[in-house]
């Protein structure tokens, strides 16, 4: 089975997936929110992801005698027309997270890089690779990630270090200045960035375990949460009312030293190997949507969907007709709510949801 | 799959291949004017005089490495200005690698720079990390003094401040950290006064090359990026004493008829709130004789000497290290600045306000003591 995996490669595969997006525009979107607070919003998101996922987590262990995949839980825990209407908001998740990444990723190249093209260009190679992935399965992506976690985790410490000796902690003081209420509703109206958990779900029946599930993902979120936080930390204290306004956290941060001007540019290095986990992230959601639409259309695709992929595809071009900062105010401001309700209220009932649909196979079986 | 396929997908990789790499639009290093260091002055009609130092590299007969020419060019901005550097070189002009920042004397006098420093902080390229500081006299004629040193001015430039400031008991600042010092709390920071000191040419071969070095031990105080005083060398010595990073400082001391010089090697600052609206500053200084051509080892875990300063010169010091301190002290009074965070403490226990913001330095009074230890 080509999209297999096993619970260390999951693990390692979630933390560079936390480490891959939320070091962009969302540090400074924060800073906006609660000033030198976003921290704290990013910790109260953790926190909620951290309880969601262990929940998930139990669900994948109750899932492990039956294997059954995520629209074989829905479809016979929640009927059919909720669990298509759940891949629709998955879908619609899973496009804007790219388009952002991607929207992203192609601000860095033009500003700090100095590259720049078309935007049809640029994400021609990126859909070849997508679908070169989804073509050989989850279990290549899953190799990829683990072939290249140290390099990227090496690198993720690199461009905190220089930074990190020269940030003043004191400047979060105090804690909670712009209010508990706006930091709590900050965590909550930015969670679009968060829930990086959600791609496991569609490799529900793939997943090997050998002994420990909880112990290799927990500690995978724990160091991405604690990075996450650390880089906001950073960020707020070292730019201070500056923050809101540069909206590429990690290329700030990254080409931070003026000292690499005169010892060689190791920050560009160090940020391009960074920038593979923003591409890992986007082949990892691009799986998921390939396979959110063969669950609402309902098929099984055994070989390569070339509609599928062309669909998706298609919807890349988003950023060619609306700007990040229109989707961030209309789309993901109002999706927000239909978000949370695959984000956090699904993986709370997905142990209950997975007995249920496990019961129900069972009796169908015996019924058989 | 058969033969035919598979060469035909390798053809069709080739041409996705080759369409994608020529549609990407570099910027060829050949194509860019490195501007390593930037001066700004003002010119006759209000806009600015930009004098960049610039790495071009080229091919064949240009000159490549870390040799640079100045460049010079007027501009109604900064932006303007940046753009005509294109002009002049017949390159584009690109900052990633500038390191240092400096403004003329009559810029940084006459005109609110605001924009200047927003423009740069906001630039995509320009490090945040970068130097920037004020020079006496225009920024255009320090550039054009490089000659006289052996290395690229922006380079000596940035040394010093960034490398050797520190260790000299100068404190020094980043663009970065000016920027905030100017939109923040009471809005007030500074910048490192730079000047070109010519020296006695002792090069016989080259009797009329013009040499010198780079002096920085003078401050200048803004206000919301307009210049408000420039500090004396006393109080810039003041100042450096309550800054914990900051070390170097001598001190010369008579000790019966031979003149002796004591150098800080570590101190301790314990700047906190008296609870009454003012602050209780204790500076605890360590000194030792000034005998090493490096920087000593120090710092609290440090072996210790056996006492050889005698207690009257430690007393003389401490009456000095008290002046210079009391000196730079009256001086923030006098002129309203602050460079010792008052303001920013007092944030970080209530919370930034209006009030806080425009609370004068006069309102907080500071007992302060000073107590000198030999290492």
């Amino acid at each position: 089975m080509k999209d297999r995996v096993n619970i260390d490669q999951l693990a390692l595969l979630y933390l560079l997936l936390i480490m891959g997006g939320k070091f962009l525009t969302l540090p400074s979107l924060l800073a906006g929110d609660v000033g030198h607070d976003s921290w704290l919003s990013v910790a109260f998101a953790f926190v909620w992801d951290g309880v969601c996922l262990c929940f998930l987590l139990w669900a994948i262990r109750i899932n492990d005698r039956s294997r059954l995949d995520i629209s074989g839980i829905l479809d016979k825990s929640l009927t059919k027309p909720i669990s298509k209407l759940i891949m629709c908001i998955f879908f619609v998740i899973f496009i804007l997270r790219i388009n952002i990444l991607l929207s992203d990723c192609y601000k860095m190249f033009s500003v700090t890089f100095d590259v720049s093209t078309n935007w049809i260009v640029y994400i021609l190679p990126v859909i070849l690779l997508t679908f070169f992935a989804v073509y050989r399965g989850f279990n290549a992506i899953a190799r990829t990630g683990q072939l290249l976690f140290g390099l990227i985790l090496i690198a993720v410490v690199a461009l905190l270090v220089s930074p990190l000796t020269e940030t003043d902690f004191g400047e979060l003081l105090p804690i909670g200045e712009a209010g508990w209420d706006k930091i709590m509703l900050a965590s909550f109206t930015r969670s679009f960035w968060f829930s990086d958990y959600i791609f496991m779900y569609f490799v529900l029946d793939g997943i090997q375990i050998k002994k420990h599930v909880f112990s290799p993902i927990l500690i995978s979120f724990a160091i991405g949460a604690i990075l996450s936080i650390l880089l906001n930390a950073i960020f707020v204290a070292l730019f201070g009312y500056l923050a809101p306004d540069f909206d590429m956290a990690m290329s700030k941060i990254g080409v931070f030293s003026a000292a690499s001007t005169t010892n060689g540019r190791w920050d560009w290095l160090t940020l391009s190997v960074w920038l593979i986990s923003v591409f890992i992230k986007v082949v990892v959601f691009a799986f998921c949507a390939y396979k959110c639409i063969e669950k609402i259309v309902g098929g099984n695709f055994v070989k390569f969907n070339w509609a599928a992929a062309a669909t998706i595809s298609v919807t890349l071009l988003l950023p060619m007709f609306v700007s990040t900062d229109t989707l961030l105010d209309t789309v993901i401001k109002w999706g927000v709510i239909p978000f949370t309700l695959v984000q956090y209220l699904l993986p709370l009932c997905m142990p209950l949801l997975t007995k249920t649909a496990q019961r129900k196979t069972e009796v169908q079986s015996e019924q058989s | 799959m058969s033969n035919l396929k598979r060469i035909g997908i390798v053809l069709a990789v080739v041409a996705v291949v080759a369409a994608v790499a020529g549609s990407f639009k570099g910027s060829d290093v050949m194509d860019r004017a490195i501007i390593l260091g930037m001066g700004v002055d003002l010119s006759d009609d209000g806009g600015v005089v930009l004098t960049c130092e610039v790495v071009s590299p080229g091919n064949g007969t240009e000159q490549v490495g870390t040799f640079s020419k100045i460049v010079s060019v007027v501009g109604e901005t900064i932006n303007t200005a940046i753009q005509n550097v294109a002009e002049v070189t017949g390159k584009e002009a690109s900052l990633g690698q500038s390191v240092v920042l400096v403004l003329g004397q009559e810029y940084y006098e006459k005109v609110d720079f605001s924009d200047l420093t927003e423009y740069f902080i906001n630039h995509h390229s320009f490090k945040e990390s970068a130097v920037i500081c004020c020079c006496e006299g225009d920024a255009k004629s320090l550039f054009n003094s490089g000659n006289a040193l052996t290395q690229s001015m922006s380079i000596a430039i940035s040394t010093a401040l960034l490398d050797q400031a520190e260790k000299i008991a100068v404190p020094n600042n980043s663009l970065l950290q000016y920027a905030r010092s100017q939109n923040e709390l009471d809005r007030t920071g500074f910048l490192n006064r730079i000047k070109f000191v010519p020296s006695e040419n002792t090069d016989s071969s080259l009797p009329d090359k013009q040499m010198g070095y780079i002096g920085y031990r003078e401050i200048c105080i803004f206000r919301a990026n307009r210049y408000v005083t420039t500090l004396s060398e006393q109080q810039v010595k003041g100042l450096s004493l309550f800054l914990p990073d900051v070390y170097g400082e001598t001190f010369v001391s008579f000790e019966d008829i031979v003149t002796r010089t004591v150098q800080v090697t570590d101190k301790k600052v314990d700047l906190k709130p008296d609870g009454g609206g003012g602050f209780i500053i204790d500076l605890d200084i360590t000194v030792r004789y000034g005998r090493t051509d490096s920087e000593e080892v120090s710092g609290p875990i440090t072996a210790k000497n056996n006492t050889e300063i005698p207690q009257k010169v430690l007393d003389d010091v401490t009456g000095q290290a008290r002046y210079v301190a009391e000196q730079y002290l009256s001086a923030q009074v006098e002129y309203n600045f602050d460079l010792l965070d008052f303001h920013e403490m007092y944030r970080r226990k209530e919370g930034s306000s209006n009030a806080l913001a425009t609370k004068p330095m006069q309102d907080f009074p500071v007992r302060l003591s000073v107590k000198i230890n030999e290492s």
